[in-house]
């Protein structure tokens, strides 16, 4: 698990940094989607989160859904094009798991991509992904400490 | 109009309230293609029940006849009528900060400062509500639509405490009661000139902004999407939502870290007022006699405020 700014940002998951959501892939081919710490940091309290159905078809830069904190209500960004396959059935009993365990209880879909080699050019993995995620942080002034 | 360099300022005037929630909706959408940031207003000419966009239908009360437009931005369900003159202001994403509650406080100080240039002297809590010492004067919401960020509120000149406590759904008549004088104590109508505060709200938000306020109209990709969401807000798919999860207890939210709450147990029914984390009033219905559990349901309450 790195930690930049503060943040936890662990080097074996795919990011897309302006969106602060991440991505694993099972051996199926199968991608678990979720918000990063960061984006749990900056959002406060979950208090209701909201997928699009499992079913839905989805495209890269699309919505995969809403969280609420605090009377915001913001979107999750899809990093992938293809179908959602699963939601987080303990998100609606309890959306906080979200703020608890971002990167494991608290993900928020699961998609089968229609180009995970592709799409996932785009994304930053490993340590140079740590690495890009901490420049756009330094960039845009943001740390999980304040 | 320069999209970097200006605030355009839109008055709608007085709208259906259809219109009321779908106007600003568009134009969230039309500041994410491009359009410079927009401060909008407007007065409903006619009452409705507004309901946030996670919110479940199944909040309000059954015998509701009012109209129902469902939000996308949070919060809970809420009263309006033409006693509210709403703003709203609409900025790109990248212009306001990335913490939630940073970004909500930052759009909500040049409202704060308007009222005060009309002779409210309000202040932004903690909690980022507005208030007059601690009675909140302004309903507010917020979210992302689309690329662009966007925080409503309103100017409240007069108050239906009472069709505000009706429109949600109470488990008893003593919930509803405790529910409306909660609202009677905490939510102050702060009546003030409409279009002295459209003037003031203008120059503060140009002046936090750094933009120059000019007077606007919708653009043709706007007024498309007013065609779409005018459409889409009066789905009864979209305005039923989705159901709530309220754990056998109802929660009312009066302001910020002010509540009641009412749950039932062995034949009781226990209804209490919280502020902050403290009770401020219980009431209990049912048979006489002890109620042992009655200190457990209220820890229970307590445990499980409001969204």
């Amino acid at each position: 698990m790195a930690e930049v700014n503060g943040c936890n940002i662990p080097e074996d998951r795919y990011y897309w940094p302006e969106k602060h959501v991440w991505v694993s892939v099972d051996d199926g081919g199968v991608a678990t989607v979720g918000v990063t710490d960061v984006a749990q940091f900056l959002a406060k309290k979950i208090i209701s989160a909201l997928p699009k159905a499992a079913g839905r078809p989805t495209k890269k830069g699309r919505s995969l859904g809403t969280i609420e904190s605090g009377k915001w209500v913001g979107p999750v960004t899809s990093p992938l094009t293809g179908e959602i396959t699963e939601t987080n059935p303990a998100m609606a009993s309890d959306p906080s798991i979200i703020n608890q365990d971002p990167y494991g209880d608290g993900w928020f879909v699961r998609i089968q991509p229609v180009d995970w080699k592709g799409e996932s050019a785009d994304l930053v993995t490993g340590p140079e992904g740590v690495q890009a995620y901490q420049a756009f942080l330094d960039e845009e002034g943001i740390s999980c400490l304040d | 109009m320069d999209s970097t360099k200006s605030l355009r300022v839109i008055d709608f005037g007085r709208v259906s309230g259809l219109r009321s929630q779908t106007l600003w909706h568009a134009i969230a959408h039309g500041v994410s293609s491009g359009a410079p940031p927009t401060l909008s207003f407007m007065q409903p000419d006619e009452s409705y029940v507004s309901i946030g966009y996670h919110r479940g239908i199944d909040e309000l009360n059954p015998h509701n006849e009012l109209p129902v437009y469902r939000r996308m931005v949070g919060g809970g369900p809420v009263y309006v009528d033409d006693g509210q003159y709403f703003f709203q202001i609409v900025v790109p994403l990248a212009m306001a900060p990335a913490r939630r509650g940073d970004a909500i406080r930052t759009l909500l100080e040049p409202a704060v400062e308007a009222f005060n240039d009309v002779g409210i002297s309000a202040t932004l809590d903690a909690r980022n509500e507005v208030v007059v010492g601690d009675r909140k004067i302004c309903g507010h919401a917020a979210g992302q639509i689309s690329g662009s960020v966007v925080v409503v509120g309103n100017l409240i000149t007069r108050f239906d405490h009472l069709a505000a406590a009706s429109i949600v759904r109470a488990p008893s008549e003593v919930a509803r009661e405790e529910f409306l004088a909660q609202m009677r104590r905490y939510v102050l109508a702060t009546p003030a000139d409409s279009g002295l505060f459209l003037e003031a709200a203008t120059r503060r938000y140009g002046e936090r902004l750094g933009l120059g306020a000019e007077p606007g109209t919708l653009t043709d990709e706007e007024r498309d999407q007013l065609d779409v969401f005018d459409t889409l807000f009066v789905d009864p798919e979209w305005v039923d939502g989705l159901s709530t999860h309220q754990n056998g207890m109802w929660r009312a939210k009066v302001k910020s870290g002010v509540w009641v709450g009412s749950a039932t147990c062995d034949g009781h029914r226990v209804t209490a007022s919280f502020h902050d984390d403290e009770i401020k009033e219980v009431r209990v219905e049912g048979p006489d006699g002890t109620f042992e559990e009655m200190d457990q349901l209220l820890a229970a309450l307590a445990a499980n405020p409001p969204i």
